[in-house]
């Protein structure tokens, strides 16, 4: 997290993580198709020839001011495919909050615990952990024949008890409720943290 | 009294008014003597501190900030793949009118200057050593100033927040309908 003072903002940079096509630039291009255009900046989208992300996908929103102060959220997809390694861990850098988006295909139930094993080592790296750090679930893909049940996706995949939200992301179901909960869960952190620090000086 | 440490990693950096002013000024040093088209001091997660824009010209800084920043990060593990020491000490991008060089000020914070093809990257480099050098001196260490921030995000600026979420992330009539379906 960001505080520039002088000009009273707060950037938050949230990242959208998960395996290759679950869904992550679709919950981009949901919000971004939805913003009122004074809010929002350009959506930047660095792809391969094949349509798929190489590097990331980027969109800055805004909210109104609140007691004068500008938040302003940066939101960032990874590539998913496992080849693209290095680069989840570049874009990493300095997170703030994560969206895990996992597919709800049956088939896929693999590849979401491999990435979400990924996320946690790139994640220790930093020295952050899932166990202590902001994040949420997406179930995406609800609307496919083979999704697998949400009670199995949780036993799978939600061992530390997180918001999860199922979704649809290209129509939107689910999409701002899962980015409003990964804010709110960022700035209640950085809340219980600040709190603590003072309690800790004055003792 | 006992002593604790407590690590708090929620915020990596807060710039104050003065750090701010002081940054600007050696920004605009910097543009004067080089006459170039913008320099932008940026964060390691891609946001602008401050910059300086020839009037004339129309730049989106948050999106070349976030892309430089992403360069050069990942010129940084290029450098690591390499078994450099440290990351490159520059990234230059050549172009047909203009050239954007990219140096390193410390770990959390880099210079982008834009610059014609006319000026020489010599005297480019030249003026951006001392002005790192300067920003060194003003620039904020990690976590300094935070505890002037303690109850930022008290439970009302929560609540607001939140309001405004939901004031701003909204679904369509015919989504809700949907949803309600």
């Amino acid at each position: 997290m960001f505080i520039h003072w002088a000009l009273r903002e707060i950037h938050l940079k949230i990242v959208y993580y998960g395996p290759g096509l679950s869904g992550k630039t679709a919950n981009l291009q949901y919000i971004y198709s939805r913003i009122d255009p004074t809010l929002k900046g350009d959506l930047v989208t660095l792809k391969t020839r094949e349509d798929r992300t190489i590097f990331f996908d980027f969109l800055q929103l805004e909210v109104g001011n609140i007691d004068g102060k500008k938040p302003k959220f940066n939101l960032y997809t990874v590539p998913g495919q496992v080849h693209y390694d290095l680069t989840r861990r570049i874009v990493l850098n300095s997170v703030d909050g994560i969206v895990f988006v996992a597919d709800s295909q049956r088939e896929m139930m693999d590849a979401n615990l491999d990435t979400l094993l990924d996320l946690e080592k790139h994640l220790i790296i930093s020295g952050k952990t899932l166990e202590n750090f902001p994040w949420v679930l997406q179930y995406n893909k609800r609307d496919l024949p083979s999704a697998e049940p949400v009670e199995e996706m949780e036993k799978k995949l939600n061992f530390f008890g997180v918001p999860s939200f199922e979704a649809v992301a290209p129509q939107g179901q689910g999409v701002f409720a899962t980015l409003k909960e990964v804010i709110k869960q960022v700035v209640a952190r950085a809340h219980a943290q600040l709190e603590n620090r003072q309690r800790v000086s004055v003792q | 009294m006992e002593t604790k440490e407590y690590h708090s990693d929620s915020i990596d950096t807060m710039l104050s008014r003065e750090q701010f002013e002081d940054i600007s000024e050696c920004l605009s040093n910097l543009a004067e003597k080089l006459g170039v088209t913008a320099i932008l001091l940026v964060n390691s997660s891609g946001q602008t501190v401050a910059q300086k824009v020839r009037s004339s010209w129309s730049l989106d800084s948050t999106i070349l900030s976030t892309l430089t920043a992403s360069s050069y990060a990942a010129a940084k593990e290029m450098a690591r793949i390499l078994g450099e020491r440290s990351n490159f000490r520059m990234v230059l991008h050549e172009g047909e009118h203009h050239n954007v060089y990219v140096s390193s000020v410390n770990r959390d914070f880099s210079l982008i200057i834009i610059f014609e093809t006319g000026v020489a990257l010599g005297m480019v480099r030249l003026f951006a050593k001392k002005t790192i050098a300067q920003l060194l001196s003003v620039l904020p260490e990690r976590g300094e100033g935070i505890d002037k921030i303690n109850h930022l995000f008290d439970r009302r600026f929560q609540s607001l927040l939140g309001e405004e979420l939901d004031r701003t992330l909204r679904d369509s009539p015919e989504m809700k309908k949907n949803h309600e379906d």
